[in-house]
């Protein structure tokens, strides 16, 4: 019998794939028959989505353009409109 | 936020061979502060990760001719920056991150939670179509962002690259040479305790 403990700790594995055999079937049974696992798994799914929005660190303009300074004399030549802006 | 880089890794790579500089700063943009944060796993200060950023990009503005397309390219450029962070985090004497997971590590939800025989004893309360739509506002993206922030670094690393940038688990795996399973822990405790946040968010009386 798989416990709650359990089913939580399965959840992750299941969303990857890799959830087999007896391990499946019997997680599949606690699933169907716990309604709180079922919220748990939802929560984890919301969670997921949620983790999309959180923003990218953005690269500090001074450290973009050195780096670009770099490519730049290393690759030669300057891209279709790599050489507007200034600065 | 939309895909920053439309075109495939072959155009990617063919147009970076070729000197393209507007090519070169969207891959900077796009992966620059990913780059820093997976530093950060194995060496001990934000200056030092930076730097280590910094010898990656060098080495991959030389190293572009040599990319043989059997990575992605965020791949080849996480993989390559793995390999100096881990260099580095040696010098500091730091252990490496990933390899330092025991099983017997403490699950991600509080025990207490569940009884003796392991059933849930504090079940989590389900979550309301309001509270649903509530986790993707920014406020409590904010919420997410300061618990990934507190997670042990090795999750906080799985869980930004997976669910924050998109990677799948088999570009995570060659970037950080972990193991699938020990991915899936990872992923799991750190996905587990962003949850337990949102959780905390909804009942500090959020709707």
């Amino acid at each position: 019998m798989v416990t709650c403990r359990q089913a939580t700790e399965l959840m992750t594995d299941e969303r990857e794939g890799k959830l087999e055999g007896a391990r499946a079937r019997g997680y599949r049974i606690h699933m169907f028959i716990c309604g709180h696992c079922r919220a748990y798994r939802r929560q984890l799914g919301v969670t997921i989505d949620a983790s999309r929005g959180v923003p990218r660190e953005e690269v500090p303009p001074a450290a973009l353009d050195e780096l670009v300074a770099a490519f730049r004399a290393r690759r030669g030549r300057p891209g279709p409109d790599g050489g507007g802006g200034g600065g | 936020m939309p895909d920053p880089s439309p075109i495939d890794d072959a155009e990617l790579v063919r147009r970076l061979q070729d000197g393209d500089e507007r090519a070169f700063r969207d891959l900077v943009r796009s992966l620059h502060g990913v780059l820093v944060k997976l530093a950060m796993a194995f060496v001990g200060s934000r200056g030092a990760a930076e730097e280590v950023v910094q010898d990656t990009w060098m080495a991959v503005i030389a190293g572009i001719d040599r990319f043989e397309g059997r990575s992605s390219v965020r791949t080849w450029i996480g993989h390559v920056l793995v390999n100096r962070a881990k260099t580095r985090g040696a010098r500091e004497r730091r252990a490496v991150p990933f390899s330092s997971l025991s099983p017997e590590d403490e699950g991600p939800i509080e025990p207490e939670r569940f009884s003796a025989r392991g059933f849930w004893s504090s079940p989590p309360a389900a979550w309301d179509r309001a509270q649903e739509a509530a986790v993707l506002q920014r406020e409590a993206c904010a919420q997410i962002e300061r618990e990934l922030a507190a997670l042990p670094s090795a999750q906080a690393t799985i869980v930004m690259l997976r669910d924050v940038e998109g990677w799948s688990a088999e570009e995570v795996s060659a970037a950080l040479e972990v193991t699938d399973a020990n991915q899936r822990v990872l992923l799991h405790r750190g996905r587990a305790r962003l949850r337990a946040a949102l959780e905390r968010y909804h009942s500090g009386g959020a709707r």
